[in-house]
């Protein structure tokens, strides 16, 4: 046990914290674009298959079947060296990661908008229409923040889930985290010392953004949670207070 | 086909490859299975032990479910296959670091899925069991357990989907499987577009197969239940 502890030598890993770093901010960079990207195509897919005319939702059905099928190494060899030797269509590795991420997950994210949206209660809706608001003033101070509580919980698992996979966009070249991490794990011959800094780097992230992500979730449902006061005084009159947030929970 | 595409698209190179491509398909498959079989295995008692009062079996549950989930599956991979042998732990071949790999960051999120699946079984189900005299362990495994794992199914199946389209990425470590063989090929006969083109319907192909057995599934399981 001696020689594994005398083996392990984290030193170059500090020593070179400044290109880990810039591969942190490349690895930010592409993961929050491509979020933004794949929930603009999740909406667009979303309301293609929720569209009236049959041929839109089908095209809809199979596009959000196809892109949930394939894996995202394939589909990004497949765009970076596939269409480059087909049509002379060369990507830049960033953008190529970008275009595969969002559109992969823009598939997943049209799946939890649309089970969002069908989640709220209908009568919601009736009960607008019969207080006489406009259709436009149910939809975005009704609807639209109910569907938001609903979905957020998995739209923070689909961000996540692209934070994890940026990583396999070093396979075209991108200089994300764990592109330099290889890079120097190869220079100083130290895999484990590396590899183990990448895995608990991404860890860090995936935790704070999991934590931050609660937060907002909390944001978005604060109309659902019951004033302090309210739950002290119910806890007193009937002894469940306590129970009141899991209670209100859909 | 060639006045549509602006390209052609040379179906020689692919079927001259395709038996490599299937076999090592098959390998894909394998993989992928025993990596899940090993994470629905350890999934269950992370499950039971995150739901555990001891906080001894509790905080170690946690932390692994929170390490499988929050750690990308490549760095996973070269941390079994590179790190791991470097430092002189363990020497695993591209196989079993790959099937291990997959088990381990499945096993977080399988026991994801158990955790959610029993919490959905109504507590008046445990309640009638004791009532009846089953005893913890009998009410768990006779009437708790067939019910959770009937909604853990469709979940279930798409963690395989997600390690399916994750086993293409032992390819790295040099795993001879379908997608290395399609590189391999893609690059000595310069038809990339071709050869990943077949790979990505390969990919799909399989990952229909197994959405169409997680709805047989379902269907069998719930014989019990009448809608």
């Amino acid at each position: 046990m001696t020689t594994l502890y005398a083996a392990l030598d984290f030193g170059p890993v500090w020593e070179m914290r400044s290109e880990l770093l810039k591969g942190i901010g490349n690895m930010a960079l592409i993961a929050v674009v491509s979020f933004a990207l794949a929930i603009v195509g999740g909406l667009l897919l979303a309301g293609m298959r929720q569209s009236r005319s049959r041929p839109i939702s089908w095209a809809g059905f199979l596009l959000i079947q196809f892109l949930r099928g394939i894996a995202l190494y394939v589909l990004l060899l497949w765009m970076f060296f596939g269409l480059a030797a087909a049509g002379g269509f060369q990507f830049q590795p960033v953008p190529a990661g970008i275009l595969a991420l969002s559109l992969l997950n823009s598939a997943y994210l049209a799946e939890i908008f649309r089970a969002g949206y069908e989640a709220v209660p209908p009568g919601q809706k009736e009960a607008a229409m019969a207080c006489g608001l406009p259709k436009r003033t149910w939809f975005f101070r009704i609807h639209l923040p109910q569907v938001t509580q609903i979905t957020l919980p998995a739209m923070g698992n689909v961000f996540v889930d692209i934070i994890k996979d940026t990583s396999i966009l070093s396979a075209i070249g991108v200089t994300e985290l764990l592109r330099e991490s290889q890079r120097w794990a190869q220079f100083y011959q130290l895999p484990f010392e590396f590899y183990t800094a990448a895995a608990v780097i991404y860890l860090a992230i995936v935790t704070l953004v999991t934590f931050g992500w609660r937060r907002l979730e909390r944001r978005a449902g604060r109309h659902l949670e019951t004033n302090a006061t309210v739950r002290r005084s119910r806890s007193l009159l009937f002894g469940i207070g306590a129970r009141s947030e899991t209670a209100t929970a859909p | 086909m060639s006045a549509v595409l602006p390209f052609a698209f040379d179906y020689s190179v692919v079927s001259d490859h395709s038996g490599e491509l299937l076999r090592g398909l098959l390998l894909t498959v394998e993989v992928a299975a025993c990596g899940f079989a090993l994470a629905a295995v350890l999934g269950l008692p992370l499950a039971l032990a995150g739901r555990s009062r001891t906080p001894l079996l509790r905080v170690p549950a946690t932390m692994w479910i929170a390490l499988a989930r929050g750690v990308p599956l490549l760095i996973v991979i070269f941390w079994l296959y590179y790190a791991a042998a470097q430092e002189g732990l363990f020497s695993l071949t591209a196989f079993v670091a790959g099937m291990l790999s997959l088990g381990l960051t499945g096993s977080g999120y399988m026991a994801e899925i158990y955790r959610s699946a029993l919490s959905a079984v109504p507590t008046g189900q445990f309640e009638s069991a004791a009532a009846i005299g089953l005893s913890r362990a009998q009410a768990f495994r006779v009437v708790i357990l067939p019910q959770a794992l009937r909604t853990a199914i469709p979940p279930a199946m798409n963690t395989f989907v997600m390690l399916l389209k994750g086993a293409t990425l032992l390819s790295v470590i040099g795993l001879a499987d379908m997608f290395y063989t399609a590189k391999l090929v893609a690059v000595n006969e310069f038809k990339p577009f071709e050869l990943y083109t077949a790979a990505a319907v390969l990919v799909i192909a399989v990952t229909l197969v197994a959405a169409l057995a997680s709805g047989f599934a379902e269907r069998r399981l719930s014989k019990g239940v009448r809608r």
